[in-house]
């Protein structure tokens, strides 16, 4: 497909700017002589070159410099801070429950656990079923 | 490294290249042929390079377009920082103004007066049709839109460009 529908006035004005834009075309060689010359020669890619690498090696030896600066991160004395096994709750004692004694003793026969506050604990030894 | 038939291509497309270039900066001479320049410079350094993939004239005007927009939206960045700017004056848009086209030939300024108040594209889609007598399949190569696109903006660039120059027509 050239052009969808012909339109002669339109491509008459077309050609009227197309002819008077032609004539002040600039020099095809004095637009390409100055191209050539705003081109980067060998020397300036070379030179563009080694400018990067420059900044790269500066770079990475920046970053070496900075680790190698980098100081420890301080570690706690072993005396400061009592260590999670040692520590205790200040309110630990809030867990205790009355008559705890009583619960760390297997119960044995003969002897009973209604003791009044004073009386002191059957003796063991006693045997009911002879009385 | 160019070939030097490559060369002579360009050079007998020159004429046409620097008609796109000027379309391209809005009529602007000085800047369209710093762009033609600067397409220069990318070809020979081989920053633009033809593959073959569509005709050189396709290829050129795209790289052209391209370098065209590439120094637009610098100067634009450069605007923002200038005092124009802080001012709350922005640079005017690349459009030649009317006043500023009156002494050309009365045929030639009333079409490119009208051709300045279309849209960019319907505006490119014109110029590569009508003046460099492109398809609007190459059209549409050139500016990396769509065939319905490029026919979209051809047939309602075309309608605005005939009512423009009817009002102008008009005393």
């Amino acid at each position: 497909m050239s052009r969808p529908d012909p339109d002669p006035d339109l491509a008459r004005r077309f050609a009227a700017l197309r002819q008077q834009e032609r004539q002040a075309v600039p020099p095809f060689r004095l637009l390409w002589a100055a191209a050539g010359r705003r081109r980067p020669g060998a020397a300036g890619r070379f030179l563009l070159l080694a400018a990067a690498g420059a900044a790269v090696v500066a770079a990475a030896l920046l970053a070496a410099w900075l680790v190698a600066q980098k100081v420890p991160a301080p570690r706690p004395s072993p005396g400061a801070a009592p260590s999670i096994v040692e520590w205790r709750s200040p309110t630990d004692f809030l867990l205790r429950t009355p008559g705890q004694e009583i619960l760390r003793q297997p119960p044995a026969l003969g002897r009973g656990f209604a003791i009044e506050p004073g009386a002191s604990i059957p003796s063991l030894t006693t045997d009911r079923r002879s009385s | 490294m160019l070939e030097r038939a490559q060369e002579r291509q360009i050079e007998e497309l020159h004429p046409a290249s620097f008609g796109w270039a000027l379309q391209c900066c809005a009529w602007d001479r000085q800047e369209a042929e710093d762009v033609l320049q600067t397409t220069y410079v990318k070809i020979l350094d081989g920053r633009a390079r033809f593959d073959g993939r569509s005709s050189l004239k396709t290829w050129l005007f795209a790289v052209i377009r391209r370098t065209a927009a590439e120094r637009r939206r610098s100067r634009w960045a450069r605007s923002l920082l200038s005092l124009h700017w802080r001012d709350g004056h922005p640079d005017p848009p690349p459009v030649a103004t009317p006043e500023a086209l009156a002494g050309d030939l009365e045929t030639a300024r009333a079409l490119r007066v009208a051709l300045s108040l279309l849209p960019a594209r319907q505006r490119e889609v014109l110029h590569l049709v009508f003046y460099q007598d492109l398809t609007v399949e190459e059209a549409a190569q050139i500016l990396g839109v769509s065939v319905g696109s490029a026919r979209t903006h051809y047939h309602r660039g075309k309608a605005g460009l005939r009512q423009r120059l009817g009002e102008e027509a008009r005393p």
